[in-house]
């Protein structure tokens, strides 16, 4: 199933073509993105400091992440959990590119 | 004399050297870690009763499919273990995605003692670990399943990151990625940094600035020298061969990122293990 992450946009299959589980986790705050942060008062750098300083220095991790890695129990009978949920996913739109197989008739 | 002694004694002529002594509180512990889909291990082998009779066994464990762990046991009753396998029945697995642990515990939940390992390995649908006979194996030992890998595909100004998952072992054998810029005027500085969930602690610049309206392609791949193909807009660029534990991320810094410069979804190759 191809879904679309809430909390960061990003875009993928839940599964991917060798049958395995892929298990997504939102990135950190790219450098424009923080500088976004910062001039909506979001989050505060320190003295002297840029944004690309910043993201080169530490992680700045959105509030609501999502990360799909399963959290182990040692009761077998606990229902599965992932660390973060985040906001969720919801299907993906409509790629605009073809798929990466493409059969073309006779 | 005790009467699992006086057993012994009796069928002395029918155990092999490494036969193993059940009680009727010991049972056989199967864990696995496992990632293929669709898989089912089968424990056999053979038991001798207390009354001399070699009696066949079978039982069926189903492995989770996110290489969390899994146990199933089963009583074996007063007898002596003559020989075991482990095999996958139903899935194909290959070596690096599941990993199998016997043992011997007495109790049960999670307050069983275990009093022994058995088996320890990979365990595939054609490649069986056999008790006695196969030497116990950690999971860290290469060769592992090959792996092409589609990662999430970034909105518009989003850093790729990509996270080795939990329970496994990655050697990045290499990470292709596109981004187009837009239109925008600025130098664009590409890195692919390595780190452990906070600190990084690898990085890899691809030492070319990317300008406006430019679509280039970045390849970094384990061994070998700094390419830049101009004819293909694609840039080689070497990182170190290394295995890297479960949490850690691999993800790009761009410097001069503008609001609708693009990464496309990262394509990885790697070599997994399970990392118990």
């Amino acid at each position: 199933m191809r879904v679309q992450c809430l909390t960061c946009g990003g875009i993928y299959d839940t599964v991917l073509p060798d049958g395995l589980p892929y298990f997504h986790t939102c990135p950190p705050l790219s450098e424009g993105e923080l500088a976004r942060a910062v001039a909506a008062g979001k989050v505060t750098l320190p003295p002297g400091e840029t944004a690309a300083d910043a993201v080169a220095r530490r992680v700045y991790r959105r509030a609501l992440f999502r990360d799909e890695n399963p959290v182990s129990s040692p009761d077998p009978k606990a229902p599965r959990r992932i660390v973060a949920d985040g906001r969720g996913v919801q299907p993906a739109p409509a790629p605009k590119a073809p798929p990466p197989i493409v059969d073309v008739p006779d | 004399m005790p009467a699992d002694l006086a057993a012994a004694q009796t069928l002395a002529p029918f155990l092999t050297p490494s036969a193993w002594y059940f009680n009727n509180d010991d049972a056989l512990r199967i864990t696995s870690f496992n990632a293929a889909a669709s898989v089912t291990l089968v424990l056999e082998g053979r038991y001798l009763t207390l009354e001399g009779s070699i009696q066949p066994f079978r039982f069926s464990h189903t492995p989770n499919t996110d290489r969390t762990t899994k146990s199933d046991t089963f009583l074996m009753g007063a007898s002596w273990l003559l020989n075991l396998q482990v095999r996958a029945s139903a899935g194909t697995p290959r070596r690096g995605q599941c990993l199998a642990i016997v043992e011997v515990v007495r109790g049960g939940g999670a307050s069983a003692e275990s009093l022994g390992t058995l088996l320890e390995g990979y365990v595939t649908d054609t490649q069986r670990r056999a008790w006695p006979g196969s030497p116990l194996e950690v999971s860290s030992i290469p060769p592992g399943v090959l792996r092409s890998i589609t990662g999430t595909d970034p909105a518009a100004n989003v850093e790729i990151s990509e996270s080795v998952p939990t329970n496994a072992r990655w050697r990045l054998l290499a990470l292709l990625a596109t981004l187009v810029t837009d239109a925008n005027a600025a130098n664009r500085d590409v890195a692919l940094t390595i780190d452990d969930g906070t600190t990084v602690v690898g990085r890899f610049p691809a030492a070319q600035n990317d300008v406006a309206s430019q679509t280039t392609r970045f390849l970094w791949t384990s061994g070998g020298a700094r390419i830049a193909i101009a004819q293909d807009r694609t840039i080689v660029i070497p990182i170190p061969d290394v295995w890297i534990p479960d949490g850690y991320r691999f993800k790009t810094v761009t410097t001069g990122l503008q609001v609708t410069d693009n990464w496309g979804p990262p394509q990885l190759w790697v070599e997994e293990l399970i990392e118990d």
